[in-house]
C-alpha cells in the first residue's frame, strides 16, 4: 500500500521576493520503485540560495523548477525499498530529491554516506554541496597563501563558515561580514575569524572593509554581489582573486544594483571567476577525506539551523534568503 | 643641434574629459648626457589610453603625473650621443620616455634596440611593441586562445591593441565581431581586417542590442578595451565558461562616476573567468612574440594601420581626439624625420 507523502509543489514563479504563496503543500502518495530505482525516506532536506535561481525562467546553470511539480533539493535519506542491488534497504544516501517525505530515485543518481563519520545532516552542509563549494572555490580559484588576507561575505552561512575555517587552516588572516551582531560574534568568537563586521550596521561598506582589512584583500569569497562587490573592488590587492560563488543580494531584485569599480580589475590584475560546484564532482573523494579528517580532529566547527517538518520547508527557504537562519539551513523531514 | 629642447608639460589635472589646455608646450635647455647616460633624438611618440590614468591623482599601475612634469610616453628614437657602453650613436631604440624632442635616458627605461629592417620604425610602438604584445597576452596567452569556431568580441577593435587582438582571434579560427565608434572604422574591420562582423556602437540604442544582433550564438571570449556598458552587455550574452580578457576600460577613464554594471551575476551563472592584466608583467614574452608577428606581417596574415600626427606641438590635440575615439588605428606622433 502506498505511503502518505506530504509534498511541496512549485505553484507560482516569483519576480521579486519569494513568499509562501509561491508554494503549495499537497498530500500525495509515495511511488513504487521500478528496476534500478529505490524508494528513499527523506530525513533532512537542504535549502540553499541557488534554488532561487531555479525559480526564474531563462538560461541558468541548472534547469529551472517546473511549475506544478514537486520542488527539488539536496536530501539525505535512507533506502526503504530497493530495486537496485547496489543500494540495499537501510543504505543511507544523499542526492537531489524532492521537497517531500518519500522520493523515488535511480540508485545511480545517489551517493552513499556514512552515518558514523558525521551527523547525517552534515552531508547537506559541511560534508555536502555547500562544504564542497567552499573547498572547491578556494582550491581552484582563491588559492589562499599563508599570510594573505581572505575576506568572506555571508560568512556565517553554510558556505561562508567553511571558507573562513579552511582559510584559517591555510594560515591566512581571515575576515568576514554577516547580517547581525550575533553572527559576527559567532564567526570571530567561535570560528576563529580574525575580524568581522555587521554589514547592516555599517555606515559605509568601504570604510568597514578598510578597518577589517587594513592591508587590502587578496582573496574575496563572493557570496552576495552588488554593493558589497563594489566596495571590495576598491580594496583588492595586486593579483587578488575573486571567487564568484554566488550573489544572493541580487537574486530577489528586479533590477540589480550597479557595480561601478571594475577598473581595479585591470590595474590590479584581478582574477574574477565564477564556478559551479557540480563541475568539480570528480574531486569529491579528495574533499570528503580532507573534511572528515578536519572534523575528526576538531579543527572545523559547524553550525546549522534546523526547521521541523516538510510542511515548513517554504518558510525555511524564505527565511534563509532573508538571512534569518544562522549557519546552514536544513529541514528535518523524518527519522530513520 | 638646436639650442632648445621643446617639450610638452602636464599643466592641470583634468576633471572628466581632458582638454588640450591641460597640457602645454614649453622650451628647456638642450640636455647633456652624464656618465653612463645617453641622449636620444625622439622620432615617434605613442599615444595610449593608459596615459589618461596617469593624469589622475590616485594609485594606479602607472605613477601619477604631477603638474609641471613633462608628459611621459613610449618613444622610438635615435641615439644622438652615448656615454652608455651598450648603445652607439645612430642606433635606434625604444624607451619609456617623455613628450620632448631630445631626452637624456639611462638605458633602464625598458630600453631596447630596434631593427629598422624589420618594419617601419614607428611600428615598434604598435604591432611590434607593447600594444601588439598586449593583444597577444590577452588573446593568446593569459587565458589561452579562443578555440576554432568560438564567438569572439573585441571592443575598440580598430585601435592599436584591438586590431591586433581581432586578427589573432581570426588566426585561431574564431568568429570575430568588433565594435568601433564610427562607420568607417566598422567598414575597415570587416573590409580590410577580415572580421566576420563589425558595428558602430553609436548607431545602436545599446551595446546589448548590437551584441544580440551580431552574436546570435552568444559570446565565448571577450577582449575588453572599453569596460562600462560594453562589458555589461558582453556579460549578458556570454556563454558558459566564457573568458573575459580585461585589458582596459577606456570608456570609464573620463567619467567622474563610472558606469554601474548590472549583469555581474552572469559571472557566477555562466562560470565566467575575468582576468585583468598589464602588459609590462609579460615583457619576457616580447622576443618570441616579435619573431612570430614579424613573420605574420611579412606573410600578410596580419595587417596594421597607424595614424601619424606630424609635430610634437600637435600631440596634445591628437591625444584628446584619441580619447574621444575620433582617431583611426594606432595613434603615433612624428616628432622628427628618421
Amino acid at each position: 500500500m502506498a505511503l502518505d507523502n506530504i509534498q511541496v509543489i512549485f505553484k507560482a514563479r516569483p519576480t521579486g521576493w519569494v513568499d509562501e504563496s509561491h508554494f503549495e503543500i499537497r498530500a500525495g502518495t509515495a511511488g513504487e520503485p521500478r528496476a534500478g530505482e529505490v524508494l528513499v525516506k527523506n530525513l533532512y532536506m537542504s535549502v540553499d540560495p541557488y534554488m532561487r535561481g531555479r525559480m526564474r525562467e531563462g538560461r541558468s546553470y541548472v534547469a529551472g523548477f517546473e511549475l506544478g511539480k514537486v520542488l527539488e533539493a539536496g536530501v539525505v535519506g535512507v533506502v526503504i525499498e530497493s530495486r537496485d542491488e547496489t543500494m540495499p534497504e537501510g543504505t543511507f544516501v544523499t542526492g537531489t530529491l524532492g521537497w517531500e517525505q518519500y522520493s523515488l530515485a535511480r540508485g545511480k543518481g545517489l551517493r552513499k554516506v556514512d552515518p558514523k563519520a558525521a551527523p547525517l545532516s552534515y552531508y547537506l552542509g559541511v560534508l555536502g554541496m555547500p562544504g564542497m563549494t567552499a573547498w572547491v572555490g578556494l582550491e581552484t580559484i582563491g588559492k589562499p597563501q599563508p599570510g594573505e588576507t581572505v575576506y568572506v561575505s555571508a560568512a556565517s552561512g553554510a558556505v561562508g563558515q567553511v571558507v573562513g575555517q579552511i582559510a584559517k587552516l591555510k594560515g591566512c588572516r581571515v575576515t568576514g561580514s554577516a547580517g547581525s551582531d550575533e553572527k559576527v560574534a559567532y564567526i570571530v568568537g567561535e570560528l576563529g575569524f580574525d575580524a568581522g563586521f555587521n554589514y547592516r550596521n555599517a555606515e559605509s561598506l568601504t570604510k568597514a572593509l578598510r578597518e577589517v582589512c587594513p592591508d587590502g584583500i587578496d582573496v574575496y569569497f563572493e557570496n552576495v554581489g552588488g554593493k558589497m562587490l563594489d566596495a571590495v573592488l576598491t580594496r583588492v590587492n595586486m593579483h587578488a582573486r575573486i571567487v564568484a560563488c554566488g550573489m544572493i543580494s541580487q537574486y530577489n531584485l528586479a533590477r540589480p544594483e550597479g557595480v561601478h569599480n571594475l577598473m581595479t580589475i585591470v590595474g590590479n590584475r584581478v582574477l574574477m571567476r565564477g564556478f559551479i560546484v557540480s563541475d568539480h564532482y570528480d574531486r569529491l573523494p579528495e574533499f570528503e577525506e580532507q573534511m572528515i579528517g578536519w572534523l575528526g580532529e576538531g579543527k572545523l566547527h559547524y553550525r546549522e539551523t534546523v526547521t521541523e517538518g516538510i510542511e515548513n520547508a517554504p518558510r525555511a527557504f524564505i527565511g534563509m534568503l532573508k538571512g534569518e537562519n544562522f549557519g546552514k539551513a536544513v529541514v528535518h523531514v523524518g527519522d530513520a | 643641434m638646436t639650442a632648445k629642447n621643446r617639450r610638452i608639460l602636464f599643466r592641470t589635472r583634468p576633471r572628466g574629459w581632458v582638454g588640450e589646455d591641460d597640457m602645454e608646450l614649453a622650451e628647456a635647455p638642450m640636455p647633456a648626457p652624464g656618465k653612463g647616460e645617453l641622449l636620444v633624438r625622439n622620432l615617434y611618440l605613442s599615444l595610449d589610453p593608459y596615459m589618461r590614468g596617469m593624469m589622475d591623482d590616485r594609485k594606479s599601475y602607472a605613477t601619477p603625473l604631477q603638474p609641471g612634469d613633462p608628459m611621459s610616453g613610449r618613444i622610438v628614437g635615435e641615439v644622438a650621443e652615448s656615454n652608455h657602453p651598450d648603445y652607439q650613436p645612430g642606433e635606434y631604440v625604444f624607451a619609456m620616455g617623455r613628450w620632448e624632442e631630445y631626452s637624456v635616458l639611462t638605458g633602464a627605461e625598458d630600453m631596447r634596440k630596434l631593427d629598422p629592417a624589420l618594419a617601419p620604425l614607428s611600428w615598434n610602438l604598435g604591432v611590434l611593441g607593447a600594444p601588439g604584445l598586449t593583444a597577444y597576452v590577452g588573446m593568446a596567452h593569459l587565458l589561452g586562445a579562443p578555440e576554432e569556431g568560438q564567438q569572439v568580441y573585441v571592443s575598440a577593435a580598430a585601435g592599436g591593441v584591438g586590431q591586433v587582438a581581432s586578427q589573432l582571434a581570426k588566426l585561431h579560427g574564431a568568429r570575430v565581431v568588433g565594435s568601433a565608434g564610427d562607420d568607417a572604422k566598422a567598414a575597415f574591420l570587416t573590409g580590410q581586417l577580415g572580421l566576420d562582423a563589425a558595428f558602430n556602437y553609436k548607431r545602436y540604442d545599446s551595446y546589448r542590442a548590437a551584441l544580440t544582433e551580431h552574436m546570435p550564438d552568444g559570446l565565448d571570449f571577450y577582449f575588453d578595451n572599453v569596460g562600462g556598458e560594453a562589458l555589461d552587455a558582453a556579460l549578458a550574452v556570454a556563454n558558459p565558461f566564457a573568458r573575459f580578457a580585461e585589458c582596459g576600460m577606456v570608456s570609464q577613464y573620463n567619467l567622474s562616476e563610472p558606469y554601474g554594471l548590472t549583469n555581474l551575476t552572469q559571472v557566477n551563472r555562466m562560470r565566467i573567468t575575468m582576468q585583468g592584466f598589464i602588459v609590462r608583467d609579460h615583457y619576457d614574452l616580447l622576443p618570441g612574440y616579435l619573431a612570430q608577428m614579424a613573420d605574420w606581417l611579412k606573410a600578410g596574415k596580419v595587417k596594421y594601420v597607424e595614424d601619424l600626427t606630424a609635430g610634437l606641438e600637435n600631440a596634445p590635440a591628437a591625444f584628446v581626439r584619441m580619447l574621444k575615439g575620433e582617431k583611426f588605428g594606432k595613434q603615433v606622433v612624428q616628432i622628427a624625420e628618421p
